[in-house]
């Protein structure tokens, strides 16, 4: 039975509804959009695991190695329809990502072979393995891929939250044939998978097609045998927390530095909207582009214009606060960093500055409303925090008041525990 | 009293000319949930006056004669529902252009009491920042200068941490010279003295083309109502607008046939660059015959160079060719390990060749030719993308309508791709390689 939403203040509907073998599907019609997105989440991702095995690696080949079908490249025969497919690997998941224009109702078909059959060869193995090797050597070279995973690494220690999603090259060769397959069979069926899809269609006709395409490549096949799967518990429990740095020399020219603050999630509680958007507006207040402490920093010259960041990270099992910047002084910007977030746990830096970062909230919310893909994130982040609808988003900032938000911020990130990663011109580390 | 019409333009924009080099350009998307002002500078490109031009964008979202630090400024767009105001500078064939954007919710989408206003406070955030920048008895503030030639320093030296876009950089240097880049150089930007600023800065207001950018969910009457304003912003300043179209840039004459570069550095997979020449499109149709070249070359995922390179070869993941129709510049851009550089050559080689011979299959040619036209229909909806298409489209000096596209896309032939494939010279190939340094701990 399909279920309707819909939010007056964005004038726009969702529809959801479960599909035979329980793949859920979201849809977002645009009425005129030129451009339509489907995206076909999988729960297959780093943080998976199978008979002892991590999902590092191993869910990362499984996605290239879906596109090598025994007749070749199965994105050609999406070219030749003129629709673009992608696909990546996160922690919790594996995206595939289809745009095309009207009609997307016979693209589905062939989205789902793509996703749900995996006849791939030991020679395309082979040849996937070479390529995934230079993917691995090509991000090598990219310092803020270096700095961000090393300061991961230190805020999470060898947890799979850390780890670089493609592996590396010694872990490349064990992957295994059986491993994939068996990894393909446990994760990738109807009931661990979500649709969601915005764009010019009809809510009816999309549903058939996506029905009569499961049918076809799904129900034949084993994976309604009801294999259980192998999450990881949630991560990461206070006591494992840590706080590290590390340094590191790479051929650039300006120094680099990333700090990873894990979110401390106490027992009983999970990581919903409500917990990323109070985040969100607590981030902005005490270290935002407009906040006093950043333009101190600014204005002592201690970061790089445009090069400084302040993200929340928050998927179910994970979430982290991310500063990175280019700056002459890393020491004293990671002090002043420290600083400016310590001091706003008093809940100061909030006074006669809620409202405004609420309103800019509010704003950068509808925004992610506006087009077909950005519907699409929006949904996925949605269903990732356990939220009904992405309309969610909107309902929560709204009914947030500053006392609950100060008290979020101060039991995820009080702690201030963090992973620091320094990313130094080659010979200028001095070692200390 | 005269009434104003806006003229179609591309399918996108829709243009009107207010006199003395100004232009407001207008696209309505009722799907937004947005509307955008882009104000745009255009002036001819000239290597001290980029950075120049670079370091007034800078300074305008620093502070304003109302706004005086840039944590006013930033508060004034969050004020507006979290609006996001940018500014920078680019290059587009042979014009530098200075942009202010500022995006700000459709006014449906805010409060009651908020919506008579907005458009109009937006509006003036992109005046004040374009044209009434911090000045203290006349002067830019020392130390802001200072500060943000510092930035602009910064910005020009980070590019050596992406290893593939300083090979690129790299190479168009070799195929020009010295590349002359939005930013300026390091040397320019040194040499800029606080006391030039404003005179320059006036000749930037008196001297450039003007053209304002109204783009989202925005009516011919409201645009109409808030531009008016524009030319008043204007008349201060007393416009001695040169007015003339800019021909597209003939890079045709280079010397460099297939000169090939090698530099060691410090990388660890090695970054090749192959730099290609052709005549710049000098109509629709030969533009959009650079297009089609690109896209069966390297533009797209169906193209030989990623069937050669990376499916059939492993030579690499990422390989890709990028071709600009104005400038007549393509260049190939692969990233592959020093022992696989030769046979990445060959394999690119081989691509072109099979372009100049006319070996492309009925598939290949049904799955580009597919790829390309969804490129142009979501094009229609993509208001950056319709921008650069009317920036280009002004630069070039002949109108670029989708449908228009769409036709010469549809009725392209394989002979034609031959013809232009065939006009097609190696320039530089350049290979930036190391030894294998990774991210050492210390």
């Amino acid at each position: 039975m399909v279920q309707r939403q819909y939010s007056e203040k964005l004038n726009e509907e969702l529809f959801t509804v479960t599909l035979a073998g329980g793949l859920q599907l979201w849809m977002m019609p645009k009425r005129g959009a030129k451009q339509t997105v489907a995206q076909l989440s999988v729960a297959s991702g780093v943080m998976h695991q199978l008979g002892g095995q991590q999902g590092v690696g191993v869910a990362h080949m499984v996605e290239h190695l879906l596109f090598e079908k025994p007749e070749g490249d199965i994105a050609q025969r999406f070219a030749e329809m003129g629709a673009d497919i992608n696909a990546s690997t996160g922690l919790e998941s594996t995206e595939y990502v289809l745009t095309c224009g009207e009609g997307v109702e016979r693209h589905i078909k062939l989205f789902f072979e793509l996703v749900f059959d995996g006849r791939w060869t030991e020679s395309s193995l082979e040849g996937e393995r070479a390529i995934i090797a230079s993917e691995i050597s090509l991000y090598s070279d990219d310092p803020d891929w270096v700095g961000y995973y090393g300061s991961l690494s230190c805020a999470y220690g060898n947890h799979p939250a850390a780890w670089e999603i493609a592996g590396d090259y010694s872990l490349l060769e064990t992957i295994d044939m059986g491993l994939l397959k068996s990894w393909h069979q446990t994760f990738y069926r109807p009931s661990n998978a979500t649709l969601f899809v915005s764009g010019d269609f009809e809510v009816r006709s999309l549903q058939e097609a996506c029905e009569t395409a499961l049918v076809e490549y799904v129900s034949s096949s084993s994976y309604f045998r009801g294999i259980d799967l192998g999450f990881l518990s949630e991560w990461p429990p206070c006591d494992q927390t840590q706080s590290g740095s590390v340094q590191f020399e790479l051929p650039i020219r300006n120094t680099k530095l990333f700090i990873t603050f894990p979110d401390f999630l106490p027992t009983m509680q999970k990581r919903d909207v409500r917990r990323e958007l109070s985040f969100e507006l607590s981030l902005d207040m005490a270290l935002g582009l407009t906040s006093d402490a950043y333009v101190a920093l600014y204005e002592e010259g201690l970061v790089a214009a445009d090069s400084f960041l302040a993200d929340v990270f928050m998927e179910s099992t994970c979430g982290f606060l991310l500063i990175s910047a280019e700056t002459s002084d890393p020491e004293r910007l990671t002090c002043e960093t420290i600083r400016a977030l310590s001091n706003s746990m008093d809940g100061a830096v909030f006074c006669g500055d809620f409202e405004r970062a609420k309103k800019k909230m509010y704003g950068q919310l509808v925004r992610s409303f506006e087009t077909p893909e950005a519907c699409v994130n929006i949904m996925d982040s949605a269903r990732q925090l356990g939220a009904p609808s992405p309309f969610d988003y909107v309902e929560t900032l709204q009914a947030l008041t500053e006392e609950e938000v100060l008290e979020r911020w101060k039991e995820g990130l009080g702690h201030l525990c963090g992973g620091i990663a320094h990313v130094f011109p080659l010979g200028e580390h001095n070692g200390e | 009293m005269r009434k104003t019409e806006f003229h179609a333009g591309s399918d996108g924009f829709h243009d009107l000319y207010l006199g003395h080099g100004i232009y407001i350009h207008w696209l309505r998307n009722a799907l937004c949930k947005t509307v955008r002002l882009d104000l745009i500078l255009s002036q001819p490109l000239s290597k001290p006056e980029n950075a120049l031009g670079a370091l007034i964008s800078r300074l305008g979202e620093r502070g304003t004669i109302n706004l005086p630090t840039m944590q006013e400024v930033g508060r004034a767009v969050d004020q507006l529902y979290g609006a996001f105001l940018s500014t920078d500078v680019n290059v587009l064939g042979n014009r530098h252009l200075l942009n202010v954007s500022l995006e700000v919710l459709s006014p449906q989408y805010v409060e009651k009491s908020d919506r008579s206003g907005l458009l109009l406070k937006a509006l003036d955030i992109v005046r004040q920042i374009a044209m009434d920048p911090l000045r203290e008895n006349g002067q830019f503030r020392e130390r802001y200068v200072e500060q943000e030639k510092q930035s602009l320093r910064e910005q020009i030296t980070s590019i050596y941490g992406d290893k593939m876009a300083y090979a690129l950089g790299r190479c168009a240097d070799e195929v020009n010279g010295m590349r002359i880049t939005p930013l300026g150089s390091e040397e320019d930007i040194k040499k800029i003295d606080a006391g030039s600023l404003p005179s320059f800065h006036l000749e930037l207001l008196q001297e450039s083309e003007v053209h304002f950018y109204f783009s989202g969910d925005i009516s011919a009457e409201d645009v109409i109502f808030v531009s008016r304003r524009v030319p008043l912003w204007f008349k201060a300043v007393e416009r001695v607008h040169l007015s003339g179209k800019s021909p597209a840039e003939d890079s045709w004459n280079s010397l460099n046939s297939g000169r090939r570069v090698y530099e060691r550095g410090q990388t660890k997979q090695g970054k090749l660059v192959y730099g290609l020449q052709i005549p710049a499109a000098r109509n629709l149709r030969s533009y959009v015959l650079l297009l089609f070249v690109n896209a069966l070359l390297g533009g797209e995922g169906t193209s030989f160079l990623y069937r050669y390179l990376r499916e059939e070869k492993k030579l690499c993941y990422f390989i890709e060719s990028q071709v600009d129709p104005l400038l007549g510049k393509g260049y190939i851009q692969a990233s592959v390990e020093r022992e696989d550089y030769q046979r990445a050559l060959e394999e690119i080689n081989r691509g072109i060749d099979d372009l100049k011979g006319g070996r492309v299959s009925g598939q290949d040619w049904k799955r580009t030719k597919a790829l390309l036209g969804h490129r142009l229909t979501v094009l229609r909806e993509d208001r950056d993308a319709l921008q650069r298409l009317s920036l280009r489209s002004l630069i070039s000096g002949y109108s670029m309508p989708l449908g228009e596209m769409e036709y010469h896309l549809a009725t392209i032939q394989l002979k034609e791709i031959v013809d232009v494939a065939n006009l097609l010279t190696p320039s530089i190939i350049y290979f930036f390689y190391g030894n294998g340094v990774e991210a050492k701990e210390s």
